[in-house]
């Protein structure tokens, strides 16, 4: 291949000599940018796969960006995947992933690098100076402890890089020819939470994390405080010309128009444009849309009070029930939100795990088993949670390990199990699911997809495929009392069309009945969105919030851009890197970067066991109320006659055993041995990773065959 | 020792020459000389005024959302390769200031008496009177001595450099982008204006106010745009 | 003799250094008076017909020197090597030369990024260039002048032609033999095979330059097709780096200890006056041009 969309190089950091190092990118080529690389980079430069707690030194991290970054491919420009052993998880730390936008891939790329290996640990804090190919280890002592807001603005004034906007061009080096440049610097750095515990995210900007996994943690536990970089190069492309013609279609045909929007359609949030996804309704509209380098709508907002930049979805999320309590005026209530919101980027903490967390802990507080007088001890001004102090206090004591900080900080479900808590996870008042994660919001006993493909793989799944599509629309149809743009049977032919190559046209995939739960559909479902997402998703880099586009009202036939001829992934994947790779190629792609991902798990310890929900998820009397965030939860299926409508399928549980045999079909689909859930030799020599099976065999890990 | 300089042997070594040949050149050269003085004065200045722009690019400082496509498709069009550095367009951002501070747009003003013209030593940079006089480089003349870019009066300077050609480059309004994929320039694309998902770059035939800088940010927001949610007023 | 020459040096000198202060101050922004910005004032935008006046005033120059062969002098015991219009040609093309290149190479050229900080300092070099680029034009069309008046001379420097030596070979085993390494030596007349040499690089690299200088001046205000300007700009590139690879082995060569005699002369320090060698070290170097003159009856 040629290096078309790629930079070419991929920059080795060893924390331990404080040297940089530049390898080829070519032999990771296959695995597609992103996740791909990313693990195959682990796989080649992690000494130790065994690994089950991600601050080990000799854990490996990768950021990783892919051949759409920095180039126009609409929302595929400016994600940057994490990759590595995380921290936090439950009952062990899974070689796991996150990501986040911005600007920061894109600027990997023009400063020359596809991927950036982090391994080691340094001797003290330090940040990392990139300036395209020179790298530099600086002294992070005076910024250990900072927020990440401060230590993004410090490092800019120790580059040169002066606040605000409206400044000359600015040299790289000293000669004209080594780059100039407008930018400012993109950082990605660690607040104090990230210093001292397991929760710890990788915040870039004001508003940009990669909270899943603790990699901020990871991070923490190498003394790597930032990492910097400054790139004036230049990312080629195959088809110059059909990218950007490509993109202006996509535009026209697929996007809102920005000034005459339909806040109505079905378009995907890929069809939807500039719109901010707020879990409490923003303060003013004193603001602007933001986005991600090259996307097609942006979905965070910037402020006039710039405090609460680009704080939107999950951050918004984990607070705003409880502001609701102690404010009722709505622009209250959406500061209140922000400041808690803007608190725990400014910590550096991984949101979601308070989306569960609070709950909970208020949970014990009430039943007087935490507080001052509780068995847990605890000062924090419980009744005031709500208001944005409690919750600066609350990310306070998880940051210094003071109060019930002490034990949180090592992990929810490792204070979980000090305090002796384990009835909360028999009674689900400890909404941690799966892999000592919380709930994502989307109740994994009614949106299977969702609950299937946590368990199967390393952590909450966190792919809005088709939850965008066939439960967000639908519900807020049905909370704004519009119509049902697209009738159910329609929606889910959509969808069915693009399940190839394993379930294409099949639309028993997407029947989330009690009679369907446990099918070999629903597992042909859970293994496509798997390798969808590892491949054109994680590894390719394209925005989850547009991607995957199924449906789209904005189309004259309803089509969505995903699969199809001038707006699929594959099209992008074609005008970048000029190779001819179909829309099932690419799934097919998604199926290797998963074996490998399986491969390191089984080296982690992984056995078939292991890969099972909290006990509540099983328990018939838990149904009672509803998980997560929806009082009600839409899908479609059919009735007994074959008609699809979109009904509430909420308050239900799952049956262990019968779970456990759907895991059968599931690992029997894969290739892989169902007694253990490990590949097999034939399964990973058709992929071309006879290597995989090698050194599976050398660790008596290799599936047997069937 | 003569007038002359020259010594006694000296004047007797002096070498035989055509003493006709001496008082030709010497007539041919002084007259050649005064040619060229007076034709001096009839000689096109450099500094004749420059026809005005038919183009020119207008943008919303507050509609903005930062994603840099603009900048993508602009390098893209003109280099096959994306690249900031290499935009003629260049969108700056702080995001932790206050909205609409935390965006400046930057795009050439296609000036009536643009100083970068008037800098050029060698023509290079001056308006295509072909192509609506937009005011651009010829890449061909450019000799990459820099004067364009210092001499432009606004911040960011909106000529760059491309440091593989050695040369200044600037907005042409998309007249010479050979990977457009479609007609540019003045009565065709900018790249930047139909790429933004946000419509926050327009184009007009109409110069704005040359005195203010200001009057090339104008308000692109309308009911749609706060049906949004987003403010339509400045 | 002495006297004069240096009072001729003294006012250019002051020429050229009096010219370069004008094109410090013109460098300095002002503005315009036209609406926006402010500007330099550029010698080459507003003076560009004085290099073409240049190239006359160095034909007229060369109408008003007369030639003086070489010859012996014995009640001196020197030798004259190189006449006064010989001396002031070369001088009036090489000082300024040195200056032209140096201020071209740092505006940029090939590989090589503009030196100058900012866009004043650009227009000051670019108003230095214009001055060194008059003075130069002067001396390099005051000796096509001196061929065109003595055609002798210039055939005695085209190397090749007229059964001559080849001159690349002839500077090889001179050199070679003082180094030792040759028994083998050359017959040189006045060692014309260094000068001939000399001859085609300084004049392989100056026609180009000053055929595309021209070019680029007479651009300013005429519009060449883009394709022919680039070759020129190109060309002009080309040569310069050739010619600083010319200087680079010429001028140390002329400061060698042996040449050294020679240098005083080209200097106007020569024994007894300006353009003699001494009798003696013209006779140890180069024994066969001595006789050749002895031969030809140029001896006073």
């Amino acid at each position: 291949m040629k290096n078309d969309g790629w930079a070419g190089h991929i920059l080795l950091l060893d924390l331990t000599r404080l040297k940089a190092k530049a390898i080829s990118t070519e032999k990771y080529k296959r695995w597609g940018g992103g996740h791909g690389l990313g693990t195959a980079l682990f796989w080649d430069y992690c000494e130790d796969k065994t690994l089950t707690d991600g601050r080990d030194p000799r854990n490996v991290c990768v950021l990783s960006a892919s051949p759409f970054c920095g180039t126009l491919v609409p929302s595929g420009g400016g994600r940057t995947e994490v990759t590595g052993i995380g921290t936090g998880q439950w009952p062990l730390s899974w070689y796991t992933r996150s990501n986040f936008g911005g600007r920061f891939s894109s600027m990997m790329k023009y400063a020359g690098w596809d991927a950036i290996v982090i391994i080691g640990k340094a001797e003290h804090p330090v940040w990392v100076d990139i300036r395209n190919g020179d790298v530099a280890f600086m002294d992070a002592r005076t910024l250990w402890g900072k927020d990440t807001e401060e230590t993004q603005q410090q490092v800019w004034a120790k580059i040169g890089m002066r606040r605000g906007t409206k400044s000359d061009w600015k040299l790289l080096r000293s000669t004209i020819d080594a780059g100039r440049t407008t930018q400012k610097p993109s950082l990605l750095s660690i607040g104090p939470i990230g210093e001292n515990s397991v929760h710890g995210a990788l915040i870039h900007d004001a508003g940009n994390g990669a909270g899943q996994g603790g990699f901020g943690s990871v991070w923490g536990s190498k003394n790597l405080k930032a990492v910097s970089i400054l790139g004036t190069g230049a990312v080629h492309v195959a088809d110059p010309a059909g990218l950007i013609q490509a993109r202006f279609n996509t535009q026209e045909k697929y996007v809102d128009d920005p000034d005459k929007p339909d806040l109505t359609s079905w378009g995907g949030l890929l069809g939807m444009g500039a719109i901010t996804v707020a879990f409490e309704t923003p303060p003013t509209h004193k603001r602007r849309p933001q986005a991600c380098q090259s996307c097609i709508g942006g979905c965070r907002t910037r402020y006039e009070n710039g405090k609460h930049n680009e704080q939107s979805c999950q951050e918004t999320a984990w607070y705003g029930a409880f502001a609701r309590r102690f404010y009722k005026d709505p622009t209250d209530i959406g500061n209140a939100n922000l400041d808690a919101a803007r608190a725990a980027g400014l910590y550096g903490i991984n949101t979601y795990g308070l989306n569960s967390a609070l709950p909970w802990l208020e949970y014990l507080y009430h039943e007087d088993i935490l507080g001052p007088k509780g068995k847990i001890k605890s000062e924090l001004p419980w009744d005031q949670l709500g208001r944005p102090e409690f919750a600066e206090a609350f990310l306070d004591c998880i940051a210094k390990r003071t109060d019930i900080g002490a034990d949180l900080a090592d992990g929810y479900m490792h204070a979980l199990h000090r305090w002796g808590r384990e009835e909360d996870l028999e009674s689900g008042m400890a909404d941690f699911p799966y892999w000592g994660m919380a709930n994502h919001g989307y109740d994994p006993r009614s949106e299977l997809e969702w609950g299937y493909g946590t368990i199967m793989s390393d952590r909450d799944f966190n792919s809005h495929d088709i939850n965008l599509h066939l439960f967000w629309l639908p519900f807020l149809a049905a909370v704004k009392a519009k119509p049902m743009r697209i009738e159910a049977e329609r929606a889910v032919e959509f969808v069915a069309e693009r399940l190839g190559p394993y379930a294409k046209g099949r639309t028993e995939c997407l029947d989330y009945r009690d009679s369907n739960m446990y099918s070999e559909p629903i597992a042909q479902l859970v293994r496509w969105m798997l390798h969808y997402g590892r491949f054109w998703k994680n590894s390719c880099g394209l925005c989850d919030f547009k991607w995957a586009n199924f449906f789209n009202t904005n189309t004259k036939d309803n089509w969505g851009a995903t699969g199809s001829e001038d707006a699929g992934e594959q099209v992008w994947w074609r005008v970048v890197t000029g190779e001819d790779m179909s829309f099932e190629d690419g799934i097919e792609r998604g199926r290797q970067i998963y074996n490998l991902d399986n491969a390191i798990w089984v080296l982690q310890g992984r056995q078939r066991d292991l890969c099972k929900f909290a006990p509540y998820i099983y328990k018939k009397d838990v149904k009672g109320f509803n998980l997560g965030m929806f009082p009600f939860f839409f899908w479609p299926t059919p009735d007994e006659n074959g008609k699809w409508e979109y009904r509430e399928i909420g308050s239900r549980h799952l049956d262990e055993a019968k779970v456990e045999e759907w895991k059968n079909t599931f690992y029997g689909l894969e290739g892989w041995d169902a007694k253990t859930g490990w590949p097999t030799r034939s399964t990973l020599e058709t992929m071309d990773m006879a290597f995989v099976a090698d050194e599976l065999a050398a660790a008596g890990k290799l599936g047997e065959e069937s | 020792m003569s007038s002359d300089g020259l010594n006694e042997k000296e004047r007797a070594m002096l070498e035989p020459e055509n003493p006709g040949r001496r008082k030709f050149m010497m007539v041919t050269g002084a007259t050649c000389a005064a040619a060229f003085v007076a034709g001096s004065f009839f000689l096109p200045g450099k500094l004749e005024a420059m026809p005005d722009c038919k183009g020119f690019l207008v943008v919303d400082l507050n509609k903005c959302q930062g994603c840099g496509s603009c900048m993508m498709a602009c390098s893209l069009g003109h280099h096959g390769a994306t690249s900031q550095s290499l935009s003629r367009i260049q969108i700056q951002q702080d995001s932790f200031a206050d909205y609409p501070g935390d965006v400046f747009m930057a795009p050439c003003h296609q000036c009536e008496d643009a100083p970068c013209v008037q800098a050029c030593p060698v023509a290079a940079n001056r308006p295509a009177l072909e192509m609506g006089n937009v005011r651009m480089i010829d890449q061909k003349r450019c000799i990459g001595c820099e004067q364009c870019i210092d001499a432009c009066q606004f911040t960011p300077s909106r000529v760059q450099w491309d440091p593989k050609q050695h040369k200044a480059q600037k907005c042409d309004l998309c007249t010479d982008a050979p990977y457009l994929g479609e007609k540019g320039g003045i009565g065709g694309t900018q790249a930047c204006v139909k790429v933004c998902p946000v419509k926050a770059i327009s184009f007009t035939n109409k110069m704005p106010d040359q005195s203010r800088e200001e009057s090339y940010q104008v308000n692109l927001r309308g009911k749609g745009w706060f049906a949004r949610g987003f403010s339509k007023e400045d | 003799m002495r006297r004069r020459g240096l009072l001729l040096l003294f006012v250019l000198l002051a020429v050229f250094g009096a010219a370069i202060g004008v094109g410090y101050y013109a460098a300095q922004l002002r503005p315009t008076g036209r609406g926006v910005g402010e500007a330099p004032y550029l010698f080459f935008d507003h003076l560009s017909w004085m290099p073409f006046v240049a190239a006359f005033v160095g034909i007229i120059l060369s109408s008003m020197t007369r030639r003086v062969a070489c010859y012996i002098d014995r009640e001196g015991e020197r030798v004259l090597r190189m006449d006064f219009a010989g001396r002031l040609g070369h001088w009036l093309l090489a000082l300024p030369c040195i200056v032209v290149m140096f201020s071209g190479l740092a505006l940029g050229v090939f590989f090589i990024p503009r030196l100058t900080p900012d866009g004043q300092a650009t227009a000051f070099l670019f108003n230095i260039h214009f001055v060194a680029v008059v003075f130069m034009l002067v001396g390099f069309f005051y000796l096509l002048g001196n061929w065109a008046l003595s055609p002798r001379r210039l055939s005695a420097f085209i190397p090749f032609v007229g059964g001559k030596a080849n001159p690349i070979y002839e500077g090889l085993i001179f050199y070679l033999h003082r180094a030792g390494l040759t028994k083998r030596t050359v017959h040189p007349e006045k060692f014309e095979g260094s000068e001939q040499l000399a001859f085609l690089m300084a004049m392989g690299c100056l026609f180009p330059l000053v055929i595309s200088g021209f070019f680029k001046v007479a651009a300013r205000f005429y519009e060449f097709p883009a394709v022919l300007s680039h070759f020129m700009n190109l060309t002009h590139d080309f040569f310069t780096l050739l010619m600083v690879f010319y200087l680079i082995m010429h001028v140390p060569l002329v400061l060698m200890p042996w040449m050294f005699p020679c240098f005083k002369a080209m200097v106007g320090m020569g024994k007894g006056g300006g353009g003699y060698v001494p009798l003696d070290f013209a006779k140890r170097e180069n024994p066969d041009w001595i006789k050749h003159l002895e031969t030809e009856g140029k001896v006073k």
